[in-house]
């Protein structure tokens, strides 16, 4: 056996086992960040150790809707160029802070979403689908499903066109993951089919599109 | 502020599974690496003023966490001192059949000993699957600074295992 083959089996030992991570503790870590939020406008955040004195006076919300909640704010502000222009409705405008903060939550669902669709399509060139993609793809795809629960598909055609669009593709990416990968040319073959519906569609123009006014805050 | 906090939650839950794992992997511990996951969140909160817009506000935020754990590193060189029990180890060994446990050690142990800007980029690209690209942006370097800075990692480690790369697969 090579050195070079060596080598890389010590490097997939690494993976597996140099400090590898335990599941993500979401909620309680949150717990902490969530204290130390600013609890008005103008206030700071506090830092750690003050959070943390803080963290058991601070009741915790669940997570569920956080991306749901998130979307419908920021679709209430109007998000990006590729919304119609409505009359903003005074209670449902959201303040500056959350406006920017909003439009950072769906630019980075977007960029997400760009990354692991250029990474997709390398890996489909070679009929392969790295097993930590499927984690990835799966987050995303709850994501998208969250935005499209609260969409108002009358007033943000265009967002809703462009989420469902990116639904399907990675359900099929999803999809092809789950399905194993015994056979490399079936593999190729069913993410070249997905793909075709990410070209045709023009589904990354239309991510890019959304997320760079999205970014610059228009 | 409830619609601030939703915002920030939306932001934390979009990030925190990547930020808290690069963490860790930089720690090798749970309680530092949620501390370090939390104080970059944080920190991030407290300057978004300062985020410009050039780079995706992820990158923003990895840049902030591995500058946290950096620094929190330092302070408790315990990635140095890292000492790894036999019970530890146990279900790696199980996971692969080729390694010796003595030849894990001492991989782990190349690992540790690398300097702290090769051991970034090596966590995070050959460990985390970051993209040269991702970590150039992250360290604020050149692409061509994170490929060389890997290239170097990887022989050292080459050269840590020294002979035992002529010996440990059965």
């Amino acid at each position: 056996m090579s050195d070079d083959r060596k080598f890389d089996e010590a490097l997939a030992e690494l993976r597996a086992g140099y400090n590898p991570p335990p599941e993500t503790p979401v909620a309680e870590m949150w717990t902490v960040v969530r204290a130390g939020l600013p609890v008005g406008q103008g206030t700071p955040v506090r830092s750690l150790d003050e959070a943390r004195s803080r963290r058991s006076r601070t009741p915790h919300r669940s997570f569920g809707w956080a991306v749901a909640a998130a979307a419908v704010l920021m679709f209430g502000v109007g998000i990006g160029r590729m919304t119609a222009p409505v009359a903003p409705d005074e209670s449902t405008v959201a303040s500056e802070p959350d406006r920017s903060l909003l439009m950072m939550a769906a630019a980075d669902h977007l960029g997400q979403s760009e990354s692991f669709l250029t990474v997709v399509r390398t890996e489909a060139r070679v009929g392969t689908l790295d097993p930590e993609m499927v984690g990835w793809a799966r987050g995303l795809l709850m994501q998208t499903r969250l935005f499209l629960d609260v969409t108002d598909r009358g007033a943000q055609p265009a967002f809703t066109e462009l989420m469902e669009d990116l639904e399907l593709i990675l359900a099929q990416v999803v999809s092809v993951a789950e399905g194993g990968q015994a056979d490399p040319d079936r593999t190729r073959t069913e993410l070249d089919l997905a793909l075709r519906g990410l070209e045709d569609r023009e589904v990354m123009t239309r991510i890019q599109a959304a997320s760079a006014p999205t970014l610059a805050g228009t | 502020m409830a619609g601030d906090e939703r915002a920030y939650q939306a932001i934390y839950e979009a990030n925190v599974d990547r930020i808290y794992r690069l963490a860790y992997r930089m720690a090798g511990d749970d309680d530092l690496a949620k501390d370090f996951t939390q104080e970059a969140f944080l920190r991030a909160f407290s300057r978004l003023d300062q985020f410009r817009g050039d780079a995706a506000f992820s990158t923003w935020l990895h840049s902030i966490a591995v500058s946290v754990s950096l620094n929190g590193l330092r302070k408790v060189d315990r990635h140095r001192k890292r000492e790894r029990s036999l019970e530890d180890a146990a279900p790696v060994a199980s996971r692969n059949r080729q390694l010796d446990p003595g030849v894990r050690d001492r991989l782990n142990e190349a690992v540790d000993t690398l300097s702290e800007i090769y051991r970034t980029v090596f966590l995070m690209h050959d460990l985390e699957g970051y993209s040269h690209g991702e970590i150039a942006e992250t360290l604020g370097v050149a692409e061509g600074t994170s490929k060389a800075r890997l290239f170097r990692a990887r022989a050292k480690l080459r050269d840590a295992l020294g002979e035992e790369m002529q010996e440990y697969v059965r």
